[in-house]
């Protein structure tokens, strides 16, 4: 790997290393299955299910990711529409849950946080079939998450350079005297 | 005699451990860790001692609770003898039957704990019908807590509680499914454990907050350019003035 090329490129290479199953753009809306997982939600409530099952419903026709170079944008609603933007360096926990229905379904929640002072997470991105992916994209993007040694060892390489051509010229003034 | 029991003992824990990863879906094995996270890596479960730890309140309630069926059933039967014949069946079941139960649910939930530390990120994943998977970055840590109760000096354990800047869970929510805390429970090494990511944290040279990663990234010098530029302040020295 070349030195000379701009950083955002090279993380953009080891990007696509740590991941090269996934596209995260590709990822646009909630699998077809999470409204079957909602129904059976709603189901579960027995008298209230209109109550419950309607919202739920236009959420997952509503529901839109964007996933882009640097971050992600989730949108959904129609009477009240919502839509939250976030940067993955900002990131701050990734979670990853499932539970016994989901699983059956094959479904998983990531609810993502960042640094705000409000509880609860910051996004859920619902529906996603097989997690571990989207979740090692997200990881990789997240700050710290890189080996810094890269841009450390360019440095000393700098510093040998200079002190290098230093000691030339100290050799070379010599000479001259 | 005892070997034939503790292997049938294990044999069916063997069997509900498959019929919990066939029907319901409870991941077999140690965690799919993100690529990223590797360099010096371990994976681990909690101390044996937490096991110790929760089979203690184990029996300090089965003896308890049975202790008050007796009780009860001593009560009916020297009130009217022939309830107290009928009620003996069932009386046993009530008192026997949970203790296996949560037994069981000991031992799964001790064997679905996974720990995962490497020198750049952290991991969680615990649960059985809720399965939460938590994954932070040490250059994220706020603070690192380390909480022993009572009953865990007694055992030689403690939680780990670390935090970063993210955003707090619901009062109705456990804070292992969301939230800004990755909770280890049952450590023997907790301190050592404390240390290690707090020396972590500061090293970091940011506030954990998603600052600039290419500007924080060459802030600081290590020791070989420091050596290096020391050298070089020598050699321009030497140019200044030569002998």
């Amino acid at each position: 790997m070349s030195d000379d090329r701009p950083s955002e490129w090279r993380n953009e290479d080891r990007g696509d290393g740590d991941s090269p199953t996934l596209d995260p753009a590709s990822i646009t809306r909630p699998d077809d299955s999470l409204l079957v997982y909602y129904f059976i939600v709603s189901l579960l409530t027995i008298v209230a299910f209109p109550v419950v099952f309607i919202p739920l419903f236009i959420r997952f026709k509503t529901m839109r990711y964007r996933f882009d170079d640097s971050g992600v944008s989730m949108s959904w609603g129609f009477f009240f529409r919502r839509e939250v933007h976030l940067t993955y360096g900002r990131l701050q926990d990734i979670h990853v849950t499932r539970n016994i229905i989901e699983r059956w379904m094959g479904l998983a929640k990531l609810p993502i946080q960042t640094a705000s002072g409000s509880s609860g997470a910051t996004m859920r991105i619902e529906g996603i079939r097989d997690p571990q992916p989207l979740r090692d994209f997200l990881y990789s993007r997240m700050r710290g998450a890189r080996s810094t040694n890269q841009s450390d060892g360019s440095a000393t390489v700098l510093l040998q350079d200079i002190l290098g051509e230093l000691r030339e010229l100290r050799a070379e003034r010599g000479a001259a005297n | 005699m005892n070997g034939v029991a503790e292997r049938s003992a294990e044999w069916i824990y063997r069997g509900i451990w498959l019929g919990l990863v066939h029907c319901f879906r409870v991941p077999d094995g140690p965690p799919l860790l993100p690529e990223a996270m590797q360099g010096e890596l371990r994976v681990f479960h909690p101390s044996r001692s937490y096991l110790s730890y929760l089979k203690a309140y184990f029996w300090v309630a089965l003896v308890l609770v049975d202790l008050l069926i007796l009780v009860g059933w001593i009560v009916i039967f020297s009130i009217n003898p022939t309830v107290g014949w009928i009620l003996a069946v069932p009386a046993l079941v009530i008192a026997i039957l949970p203790d296996i139960i949560a037994y069981i649910a000991i031992h799964l939930r001790y064997d679905t704990i996974w720990y995962a530390v490497s020198n750049r990120g952290l991991y969680v994943r615990r649960g059985i019908m809720v399965i939460a998977e938590h994954t932070i970055t040490l250059e994220n840590i706020q603070n690192v807590s380390v909480r022993r109760g009572p009953i865990e000096q007694l055992f030689g354990i403690a939680t780990v509680v670390v935090e970063t800047a993210g955003a707090s869970a619901h009062d109705e929510e456990s804070s292992f499914m969301v939230g800004n805390q990755t909770i280890m429970v049952g450590l023997e090494d907790a301190d050592e454990m404390g240390d290690l990511l707090m020396r972590h944290v500061r090293a970091s040279s940011s506030a954990g907050l998603g600052d600039d990663m290419d500007r924080s990234r060459d802030r600081g010098w290590n020791a070989t350019d420091l050596e290096l530029l020391e050298a070089i302040r020598g050699e321009l020295k030497l140019l200044r003035k030569p002998p």
